[in-house]
């Protein structure tokens, strides 16, 4: 591996191209998250402004509660869209959210319901149980025409093509109180999105664990 | 020092020392335990502070933690609104019994306060945020100004962090109050806040030390940095009170100094209790001190009471008086003494007794003795009494003693003794002066008692006294001097008596009574021998001469040689007086010397002028003594050519008498030199014929008192006739003194008599006169021989 070069796009974008002698012209559709240590990072919101980049599935809009936990626990949605949020468990759940963007409070519902909810504001919408401490979830109301969250290896990968959308690309965690302007490093077909996290100890989920989907 | 003195000064200093040294010991070793226990009880202090923070901390932790879960207070807080959020949290604040509330956005901006002015807390609580931020959570001690608070800060989740919560418990009056309450010993707890420049006391139960605790803490600024828990404590002195502080310092978050909590511990309050003690002990230590003085009183008195007595005693012996018994009773060893001392004093008083007797009483009579008899009549002449000394001598005592031997004596003056004190009054005081001599003191000086008292000795002892089947005769003469009639002095008044008995006693009378005039031993005759010895050579002392005139003749050939003294101070001395002294000291030898010098030398004169006259010179019996004197009287002539009937020596049968031997030898000798010797004052004293014809008299002078009364007295004239025959008989020529009448030289010169010497021819002249007499008379006309008869008058 080679560092070909490094030149700076626009205010805050740092991107690096690694050079392999093999795939040199390879088509680069994954952005990777990593932490400052090089760990991938789960359930982190990748947002990429502008025009559209097509990716593989939609993204989707339930948050399910099984075996006390929002499962998947961080879902980005676009504005105006309505969140499901199935209750798989045999005990009650009391889904709510003090956050700005969406205040909810779906007062304890059982294995049969699954409320919905529409969240019409962008912004971070941190979700809870009353009755279930432990419980939380991230819904991420994004007003960018495309966004996904990593998954367990912290890659998202798209359809289309990235080179030229780097300056577009925004990451948000659950760690980090607003969206985050990577670090970007180009490795092979591969854009590693390096972001400086909190220390997660006590404040959020582990952004290096997510819980299975 | 007394010895009493001495014990005090040692026992009660020592007392003192022991006593004061075990309550300086005790009460170091109290206030140090104080000081240990102020120190333990400080670090209790400590730690109970420490629990009770653990414990509010976990406790307002546990409590939040529980409360910032709360679903309605998260909504409450949750809805932006300030009014509602700080109902909500002062709600919660009752809740968990904090006393402090806060709530502070995801920033740390503080939302809602209670409690507290947000303005007061904003600064601690931004350092402990940060913390908070940090850890999830976050527990100090902060200040709000001078409030000093326990806070908690924890996150609210909803389910992710909406917000912080901080509840605070203030380490104020209740703590210091609780802190205080569970201490097992009075303790002052206070906290300081460091307000930037100065210790402030945040809450403080001892505020009424007028900010002292504060000075001290302000001045040791170390004090409130450290923490003396578990030693390190030091001792103050706040508002004059000697106090241990133990301090924890409170680690205040963003500040150096923080906050102190100190805790005081009064050592002087602590050590009142025990002042009690020590009070008491002093007391103990006091009534000690007196005690053992008084003890030591007690036995130095047992001690020197004992001996101040033996002292005085000692001192009264010493005196002369002996003393009571003296018994104490104590120690054994004071017993012994007094015991021993009153032996002592037991033996000296018997043998003070027997030195007395011994000193004051006749051995053999046991009556008083001389010295005693004297120490009585000083008494009694002191007491200016009329009294009468009566000396009774025994004449012949040496006789008995020389033929009885002294034990046969000692018998008889005992018989003698105890007759004359029968008969004589029991309170007159009778003593044996002298080895053959009693005395009498008689309170009175009546002739008459004295006469009776020595009738009665005479008659008591006039009976032969029967010792070892012999009988004694014993001769006495009795003697009396009186006071104050002769003499006022013991030894006077006893001498006269003594004086008294050797003069013979008038007739029928027993006793002699001192007499002044016949005294032979009167005082001046002591100063008479200088002065005769003066006169010698002064001319005061001359020889006159006194002529014999030949009977048949009336011529002059012969004279007595006769010294006469005219003291210059005492003017005529009879030689009566001054004789018989120069006789008894023997300075009558160098005055015989004397006389025969200057009896040579005028009669060398008149032999020169052609006068032939024999001197008679008076020798004495201690001229008769001497050896050398017929050798000397011989160079005498020689030196003034005198041939040797020139001069011609007089002496009494006496003193040949006195030595026999040597006076005849003396005699003899003189005689052989052709010296002629007269037998001066014939017919007085003791006469022996046998001696008479045995002397080379040549001459025989009759004793003037036959001769006096020669003419009256018809008794005298046969004596002189007599005495005339007896000398011629022996070949002697008679010479008569004391002529003085032409009567007497009729008779002499009818009896035979040679030479006539007296008045009646002529008194003793001076040498110059006797001269002019030889010159008149000798040379009147021519002496016719005359045949010497023998008339004997009828």
């Amino acid at each position: 591996m080679r560092l070909l070069n490094l030149r700076k796009i626009g205010a805050g974008h740092v991107i690096v191209f690694c050079l392999a002698s093999s795939n040199l012209a390879a088509e680069i559709t994954t952005i990777k998250v990593v932490g400052k240590d090089g760990r991938n990072v789960p359930n982190a919101v990748v947002e990429i402004a502008g025009k559209p980049v097509a990716k593989p599935q939609a993204a989707s809009s339930v948050m399910a509660q099984r075996e006390l936990q929002f499962i998947p626990s961080v879902i980005a949605v676009a504005k105006t869209s309505s969140v499901e949020f199935p209750n798989f468990d045999d005990t009650l759940h009391h889904v709510y959210s003090f956050s700005a963007a969406k205040k909810f409070d779906l007062k304890l519902y059982g294995g049969n319901e699954a409320p919905s909810v529409q969240f019409d504001e962008p912004g971070i919408v941190a979700v809870g149980c009353n009755i279930h401490d432990q419980m939380r979830g991230y819904i991420y109301v994004s007003e960018a025409p495309t966004f996904a969250v990593t998954n367990h290896d912290g890659e998202v990968v798209f359809e289309d093509e990235l080179t030229d959308r780097f300056g577009d690309i925004s990451i948000w965690h659950p760690l980090a109180d607003q969206s985050i302007t990577p670090e970007l490093i180009v490795k092979s077909s591969v854009i590693e999105a390096r972001i400086s996290l909190d220390d997660p100890r006590f404040e959020r989920l582990d952004p290096y664990e997510s819980a299975d989907y | 020092m007394g010895f009493q003195f001495r014990l005090l000064a040692l026992i009660l200093p020592l007392l003192m020392v022991v006593q004061g040294l075990s309550l300086f010991v005790m009460r170091d070793a109290v206030k140090h335990q104080i000081t240990r226990q102020s120190h333990t009880a400080l670090d209790k202090v400590s730690q109970s502070f420490d629990r009770w923070l653990d414990a509010t901390i976990k406790r307002t932790a546990e409590n939040s933690s529980i409360l910032a879960a709360d679903y309605g207070f998260r909504n409450a807080v949750a809805s932006g609104d300030r009014v509602t959020i700080e109902s909500a949290v002062e709600n919660a604040r009752r809740r968990i019994g904090a006393d402090v509330a806060l709530v502070l956005d995801t920033k740390g901006e503080i939302v809602a306060s209670v409690e507290v002015e947000a303005t007061a807390a904003s600064q601690a609580v931004e350092t402990l945020f940060d913390e908070a931020r940090r850890t999830g959570r976050a527990t100090s001690i902060v200040t709000f100004d001078e409030r000093l608070v326990q806070l908690v800060i924890i996150p609210m989740r909803a389910p992710d962090i909406v917000a912080w919560i901080a509840f605070g418990a203030e380490i104020g009056e209740a703590t210091i109050t609780r802190l205080e309450q569970q201490s097992s010993m009075a303790v002052d707890v206070s906290f300081a806040v460091h307000d930037g420049s100065l210790w402030k006391l945040a809450g403080t139960s001892d505020i009424d030390d007028g900010g002292l605790l504060s000075t001290v803490i302000n001045s040791n600024d170390d004090l409130c940095l450290s923490s003396s828990v578990g030693g390190a404590h030091k001792s103050y002195n706040v508002a004059n009170e000697n106090v241990s502080l133990s301090t924890v310092a409170l680690r205040v978050p963003g500040q150096s100094r923080g906050a102190c909590m100190i805790v005081k511990r009064s050592l002087d309050a602590a050590l009142t209790d025990w002042e009690k003690l020590f009070s008491l002990l002093s007391m103990i230590g006091i009534t000690g001190f007196m005690i053992g003085g008084a003890a030591v009183v007690v036995f130095a008195r047992s001690l020197s009471k004992p001996i101040k007595a033996l002292d005085l005693a000692s001192a009264e012996m010493r005196s002369g008086r002996f003393p009571n018994e003296i018994l104490f009773k104590g120690p054994r060893e004071i017993v012994s003494l007094s015991r021993t001392f009153n032996l002592m004093i037991n033996g000296i008083r018997e043998r003070e007794d027997k030195i007395f007797r011994h000193a004051n009483f006749d051995r053999v009579t046991k009556m008083p003795n001389r010295f005693r008899f004297e120490q009585l009549l000083i008494d009694a002449i002191g007491r200016n009494e009329a009294l009468s000394i009566i000396v009774v001598e025994i004449s012949n005592f040496s006789d008995i003693c020389n033929t009885l031997g002294y034990q046969l004596a000692d018998e008889i003056i005992e018989k003698c003794a105890t007759r004359v004190g029968n008969c004589v009054k029991e309170e007159d005081l009778f003593a044996r002066i002298e080895e053959n001599e009693f005395a009498l003191l008689l309170k009175t000086n009546s002739a008459d008692t004295c006469e009776n008292i020595a009738g009665r000795i005479a008659y008591v002892l006039d009976h032969p006294i029967s010792v070892d089947g012999i009988n004694i005769d014993v001769l006495i003469r009795t003697g009396v001097a009186q006071f104050p009639d002769h003499g006022n002095e013991y030894i006077q008044l006893l001498r006269r008596a003594q004086i008294a008995v050797k003069t013979p006693t008038e007739a029928n009378s027993s006793i002699s009574f001192y007499r002044t005039d016949t005294d032979p031993f009167q005082p001046e005759r002591l100063s008479i021998l200088s002065e005769l010895r003066d006169a010698m050579t002064d001319g005061s002392l001359t020889l006159h001469y006194q002529p014999k005139v030949d009977s048949c003749r009336q011529g002059v050939f012969n004279a007595e040689a006769l010294l006469r003294w005219v003291s210059p101070t005492r003017g005529f001395v009879p030689p009566d007086e001054f004789i018989p002294i120069a006789e008894e000291t023997g300075f009558v030898t160098q005055l015989s010397k004397w006389v025969l010098a200057q009896a040579c030398a005028d009669c060398q004169q008149w032999l020169e002028r052609g006068f032939d006259i024999s001197v008679s010179v008076n020798l004495s019996v201690k001229d008769l003594g001497d050896p050398t004197l017929p050798e000397k009287i011989q160079t005498l002539m020689g030196t003034h050519q005198l041939p040797p009937s020139a001069i011609s020596l007089e002496v009494t049968e006496g003193s040949v008498m006195e030595n026999v031997e040597g006076a005849m030898r003396a005699l003899d000798s003189l005689v052989d030199n052709g010296i002629a010797i007269s037998i001066d004052d014939f017919g007085t004293g003791h006469s022996s014929m046998a001696y008479v014809g045995d002397l080379p008299a040549k001459e025989l002078k009759i004793d003037k008192c036959f001769v006096q009364d020669l003419a009256t007295n018809r008794k005298h004239q046969m004596i002189v006739r007599t005495a005339i025959q007896l000398g011629k008989s022996f070949g002697m020529n008679i010479c008569a003194e004391g002529v003085e009448e032409e009567e007497a030289v009729k008779i002499l010169g009818a009896m035979g008599c040679d030479f006539l010497q007296g008045w009646y021819y002529s008194k003793a002249l001076p040498a110059d006169d006797f001269a002019k007499l030889l010159e008149e008379r000798n040379f009147a006309g021519a002496y016719e021989e005359c045949e010497i008869e023998t008339a004997v008058a009828s």
